[in-house]
């Protein structure tokens, strides 16, 4: 049955707006715990650890998104366990998200020169304290700009868990058009939707970004 | 004629009025030494020569041409004013032998055997022949502003513009580029050089240009001016400088 | 209960893998191709062009990075033959990711452009070079130097992107490990074995940008 496209379905698009950004809040948190440990995986004075991080990042760089979200959802039913989208998409967003982010954490961390980690280590700090009191301040100021510009990449990324299911704007759009018949003026709100999201956040991270430079 | 002519030329920048009206005549084979503190205007007088700085008042003219004329072919007239800069600019990516030889091949279709020959005549002027094949990573600060002015004389201009090229340069590397200076200028090259380096002006250059606050505050022969100034700023600025 | 992998069965569908691996690869670098062509286009015209023409670049250029991927494919594919435009959807999908890399491309060779410092630009001036000759001879290389690996990563990032066009039913490898799990049922082993060979593809295109930057850029 076609229904014509109305006001209501473009107040249910941007309801659904609404688990984008939940989503793209689970993966940050989840992606962000990760990030932290690779990042300081990476920075380590162990090569081992160091190797662990970076094999990591490797991995989770070199595969497609797509592919971890069916390997949770499709993949680990057939053990017996029914994934729902929810922890098929927090795992594979987190997963994916902690490599990126780790590497601009990792970024940033070996940013701050080496004189000082120095003057750190000569005033007796330990690795932890320095990395505390020293390295991990500046480094976060760094930070933000790079992190707030991922933002945006994970609020777009979000779009892939519509083709496992997960209720968001670009599933809530697919269901529209399902219904509607009007593919173009659907996905195109959709875009003008995500654009709304993402513009600001980007202008953010470039001012951001410009003040850095200049105080600097 | 003089060669080059600057006549009540202004320029601002923003708000900042950097040239107040400076009058200038430079005759062929002349040199002078423009000296004063930084932000006195001095490099920006410089580079409005070759037209890489717009004025707002006034005209500059080399060799009759108004520089500053909307109209005029500036890059033909840059074929006929060499610029050597204080951070040299070569080109990192190019072999010296490819710096220097670009503009002659490129801009006045030079082919490739004589563009060669040319760059290895002007690579012996400033001492370098050896140095053809190397890139500019390859060498010293000293030498890399030698090949600097080597590429500006391979396109034969009648007058060099130097704006501070040693002041970039460590200590030790600084006399071998000034004995090229001191070639060029027996050689009768036309040259206008913004310089610190007070004892190579009094040694070398005919006149010298004081210039304080976007003004030609004092202008006379260099070893005169220099040895009895009549300002009190140039006075300051002189036991400053040779503290 | 215990599970026992399969991985056999995959690797039996191996000509179906070969068949979606083969798509995969020419999206990449048919892709690739345009999109540099697009960036280097709209990067001079963003840095060196007139307002008319800068302005609609950045505004392209904005669209494309602010919104997904998978919504500008699906706009191309199912929304244009409501206009009239109808693509398949391999056309579909080339179409749709030139015009994604293109604009990232334009983004990133802005800013090898502009990180060329003025003095040079200067020194270029003052030999007498007109402002096309200094584009060829003295930023062109020095800026594609600077931005070849944000470059070369954001090539890779596009390749793993390619495996969105599965959505649109394009027969790419990503799609196939669909068809060889409905035929073998073997769910977990299909899509780790697909993600396995995007992996050794990454790796491989990686190794090509890193050798390519060697013979190009690094001299001695």
């Amino acid at each position: 049955m076609i229904r014509e496209l109305s006001f209501i379905d473009v107040l249910y698009l941007i309801a659904a707006t609404r688990w984008t950004l939940a989503l793209t809040a689970i993966a940050f948190a989840g992606g962000g715990l990760v990030g932290l440990a690779v990042a300081l995986l990476r920075v380590s004075g162990l090569a081992p650890l160091r190797w662990l991080g970076g094999l990591y990042v490797l991995v989770v760089q070199g595969t497609p998104l797509l592919a971890w979200l069916f390997v949770f959802f499709f993949g680990f039913s057939i053990f017996g366990i029914t994934v729902s989208p929810w922890i098929a998409a927090a795992a594979s967003y987190s997963i994916y998200a902690g490599a990126f982010l780790g590497e601009i954490w990792r970024g940033c961390l070996q940013a701050i020169p080496r004189t000082q980690w120095e003057a750190g280590a000569s005033l007796g700090l330990g690795f932890t304290q320095q990395l505390r009191y020293i390295i991990v301040p500046q480094a976060l100021r760094l930070a933000i700009p790079p992190t707030v510009g991922f933002l945006v990449q994970l609020i777009k990324n979000t779009s892939l868990a519509a083709v496992i299911g997960f209720i968001e704007l670009t599933r809530e759009g697919q269901l529209t058009t399902a219904t509607t018949f009007r593919p173009f003026t659907v996905y195109l709100i959709v875009a003008a939707i995500y654009f709304a999201l993402c513009f600001p956040l980007t202008q953010v991270s470039r001012r951001l970004e410009r003040r850095l430079h200049v105080a600097r | 004629m003089s060669l080059v002519e600057l006549l009540d030329v202004v320029k601002r920048y923003g708000r900042h009025t950097v040239l107040n009206g400076v009058s200038l005549s430079v005759e062929k084979g002349e040199i002078i030494a423009i000296i004063g503190r930084s932000g006195s205007g001095k490099s920006t007088l410089l580079r409005c020569v070759n037209g890489l700085e717009p004025i707002h008042g006034g005209t500059v003219s080399f060799d009759g041409t108004v520089v500053n004329d909307p109209a005029t072919d500036l890059r033909k007239l840059r074929q006929h004013v060499g610029i050597v800069f204080q951070s040299f600019n070569l080109f990192p990516h190019l072999s010296v032998e490819k710096n220097i030889t670009l503009a002659p091949k490129v801009v006045k279709r030079v082919p490739p055997a004589e563009a060669r020959q040319l760059a290895e005549a002007v690579l012996r002027k400033v001492g370098l022949a050896e140095k053809i094949d190397a890139y500019p990573d390859q060498l010293s600060g000293g030498q890399q502003q030698r090949v600097a002015i080597a590429r500006s004389l391979a396109m034969s201009p009648q007058v060099m513009l130097f704006d501070e090229i040693t002041s970039a340069l460590d200590p030790e590397l600084v006399g071998e580029v000034l004995k090229v200076l001191e070639e060029m200028a027996r050689d009768g090259m036309t040259m206008m050089l913004v310089t610190h380096e007070i004892g190579f002006a009094r040694k070398v250059a005919d006149r010298v240009v004081f210039m304080h606050e976007g003004r030609i505050w004092e202008e006379g022969p260099a070893a005169a001016t220099l040895a009895q100034p009549r300002t009190p700023e140039l006075e300051t600025f002189l036991n400053a400088v040779l503290h | 209960m215990t599970y026992s992998f399969q991985f056999r069965d995959v690797f039996a569908a191996w000509e179906f893998l070969l068949d979606g691996l083969v798509l995969t690869l020419e999206l990449s670098l048919f892709t690739m191709v345009v999109g540099l062509a697009i960036g280097v286009a709209g990067a001079a015209a963003r840095v060196y062009g007139p307002p008319w023409l800068s302005r609609p670049v950045a505004v392209y250029v904005e669209a494309i990075r602010n919104t997904p991927l998978i919504v500008q494919l699906f706009l191309i594919f199912f929304g244009l033959p409501s206009a009239g435009i109808k693509f398949d959807a391999d056309t579909a999908a080339f179409i749709a990711l030139s015009i994604n890399l293109g604009a990232y491309s334009i983004e990133i060779i802005r800013a090898g452009l502009e990180a060329i410092p003025r003095s040079q630009i200067e020194a270029g001036q003052s030999l007498g070079l007109s402002g096309l000759q200094i584009f060829r001879y003295v930023i062109v290389f020095p800026a594609l130097k600077t931005m070849y690996p944000a470059l070369a990563s954001q090539f890779v990032l596009l390749m793993l992107a390619t495996s969105v066009v599965s959505q649109i039913s394009a027969q790419d490898l990503f799609h196939m490990a669909s068809i060889i799990q409905s035929r073998t049922f073997r769910d977990f082993e299909v899509y780790v074995v697909v993600a396995a060979a995007y992996l050794a593809l990454a790796m491989i295109f990686r190794l090509l940008f890193a050798g390519l930057y060697q013979l190009v850029f690094a001299r001695r």
